[in-house]
């Protein structure tokens, strides 16, 4: 059950849209609503004292506050709307952050600008999130506009561990769709052993009572296949949810050769909830 | 809910408790029993082998034969007795057999043999923690209780695999009358005990359970697992609830000697999440 949802909120002003998503999911499961808020540690400015103006910090520290006071009325201006619960935390580390996000259920995050994607070793904050919390985090897109999320659900399926997971951390949204769709992608000239193919998984869906229904798509056997038929699936089903484990192959494989969790982080137009 | 319970049998005959355990806890919460027997696949496995004989092979197959009758009926034998829906699955030992069980809420693994030297890479326990990710329950072999969970020791290092533990346990949690949370200083780093502990608490409390915070301080790391053995092991306890082989942020190992040890020493059952 999701009793507890956690969402950085530094970014409201200009992406309001994981906040609003994150307020009518605590509502729909009434859970409380953490908004986090990440500010800069004043013993982090030690630094400038070695050559920048101390005046400068100082500034910048005032501002710092009255920016933590312009998001805190943004956010419960936001969440009023609706009725949930919420909590607030103001973080002075990151790692802390990081803390607070491990101890919940579900996280919501803003899909990154693209200038956000940076090279390795300047990951998203996004991908930091699903790497190192190893909690289910739902990235709602830009072009959000507010619709229903998890009515029409797509679960990606390739039998791994992180797959199951992802299916496991979905099942209240599974559990009260109106349909879900499991696909399971076949590259094409690729050997596939019949222990490859969803081993249990329709018996797991039947007995948790997700009504579903499996298909097999080929994809291209060229690079991007896999991701190229997902998405157009995704989109000639109108689906508003995708449900995919996050990260399954290495990470590096995935920022160098290119994968499914970074085409979606990147691409996608519609809310995904990944599982580490 | 943990109501998809895995077990796979093929040690039932001389390690019968992790298929009982996992029987009555599929009593308790109305779960389904879903039993793997990994038959050995004796076409698949001799068929590149010439000097085989004919009549060789056929004992060889009468011989695997009868291993997965008696098993069978060891199987029905020790379940009949329980009033809740259980499945038989025979398949070929030549599928991967961590695969198979991974559309399961919780795996139910007996403890290492006790003659095993080492935990092997090629053990099924450690397979299933760190290929399969879903919560696995390790049954010891002087396990001869009806129940665990009363009294839950929760093993807390602020990582995200003891968070994933928590999660998997927490009705196991909401349900025991007595849950301490361990965090063990392991003296490397002068760490503040409060440090995400407060979070901690506050979800469990959220979350109706009422855990007390204990430590201790095993003074360096390599005593960790001493350390976290020895509250364990102290009578006090009948389940222990702990992240199991955390990652660094280059994918080695940590508490690596901590989960081998438990899976070695434990005496109560341990619900490990990695």
């Amino acid at each position: 059950m999701y009793d507890e949802i956690f969402i950085c909120v530094n970014d409201i002003e200009l992406q309001p849209e994981a906040l609003v998503a994150a307020s009518k999911f605590s509502e729909r499961f009434s859970a409380v609503l953490n908004g986090s808020y990440l500010k800069l540690d004043a013993a982090d400015l030690w630094g400038w004292q070695r050559g920048d103006p101390m005046a400068l910090a100082k500034q910048f520290l005032a501002d710092q506050e009255a920016r933590e006071d312009l998001t805190k009325a943004e956010f419960d201006a936001l969440t009023q709307k609706y009725a949930c619960h919420t909590t607030w935390n103001t973080l002075s580390k990151y790692n802390d952050h990081l803390k607070r996000s491990i101890c919940s259920d579900i996280i919501f995050a803003n899909q990154p600008q693209k200038s956000d994607s940076g090279s390795i070793g300047t990951l998203p904050y996004i991908n930091r999130l699903i790497i190192e919390s190893h909690r289910p985090v739902i990235m709602i897109p830009h072009n959000w506009g507010e619709a229903s999320i998890g009515s029409r659900v797509l679960l990606g399926w390739n039998s791994s561990p992180e797959a199951m997971r992802a299916t496991s951390d979905a099942m209240p949204i599974l559990q009260t769709a109106d349909s879900v769709m499991v696909v399971d992608i076949v590259k094409e000239h690729m050997f596939q052993t019949a222990d490859d193919l969803s081993p249990g998984i329709e018996t797991y869906l039947n007995s948790k009572n997700v009504a579903h229904v499996l298909s097999v798509i080929h994809a291209d056997a060229g690079r991007n296949g896999e991701q190229l038929a997902f998405s157009k699936f995704a989109n000639d089903n109108d689906v508003d949810l995708i449900v995919v484990g996050g990260y399954g192959h290495s990470r590096l494989t995935e920022l160098i050769l290119g994968g499914m969790t970074k085409h979606l982080i990147e691409n996608s137009t519609v809310p995904v909830l990944f599982s580490h | 809910m943990l109501k998809e319970i895995s077990v796979c049998v093929n040690d039932i005959e001389q390690h019968p408790l992790a298929l009982v355990a996992a029987c009555k806890f599929a009593q308790r919460y109305a779960g389904r029993v879903t039993a793997t027997y990994l038959k050995i696949d004796i076409a698949n496995m001799i068929s590149g082998l010439q000097s085989v004989s004919p009549e060789v092979k056929d004992k060889a197959i009468v011989e695997i034969n009868e291993q997965h009758d008696r098993t069978k009926k060891m199987f029905e034998s020790l379940t009949q007795k329980f009033d809740i829906p259980i499945v038989w699955r025979s398949i070929s030992g030549s599928l991967n057999p961590v695969n198979q069980l991974i559309c399961s809420d919780i795996i139910f693994v007996n403890q290492i043999e006790v003659e095993a030297q080492a935990v092997s890479k090629d053990s099924l326990i450690y397979r299933l923690i760190l290929e399969t990710k879903r919560p696995i329950l390790m049954i010891p072999h002087c396990w001869d209780s009806d129940n665990f969970g009363n009294k839950t020791l929760l093993g807390w290092d602020n990582s995200p695999e003891a968070m994933r533990a928590v999660s998997a346990a927490l009705p196991l949690l909401q349900e025991s009358s007595k849950v301490e949370v361990l965090d063990i200083l392991d003296g490397r780093i002068q760490r503040d005990k409060y440090e995400g502990l407060n979070h901690i608490e506050e979800y469990l409390s959220r979350n109706s359970v009422l855990g007390k915070v204990i430590f201790d301080d095993a003074d360096q790391p390599s005593k960790v697992p001493g350390v976290l053995a020895k509250h364990c092991n102290s009578g006090e306890f009948d389940l222990l609830v702990i992240g199991a082989y955390g990652h660094t942020k280059d994918g080695k190992l940590v508490m690596e000697g901590a989960t081998n040890q438990l899976i070695f020493d434990a005496n109560i059952p341990v619900l490990f999440s990695h």
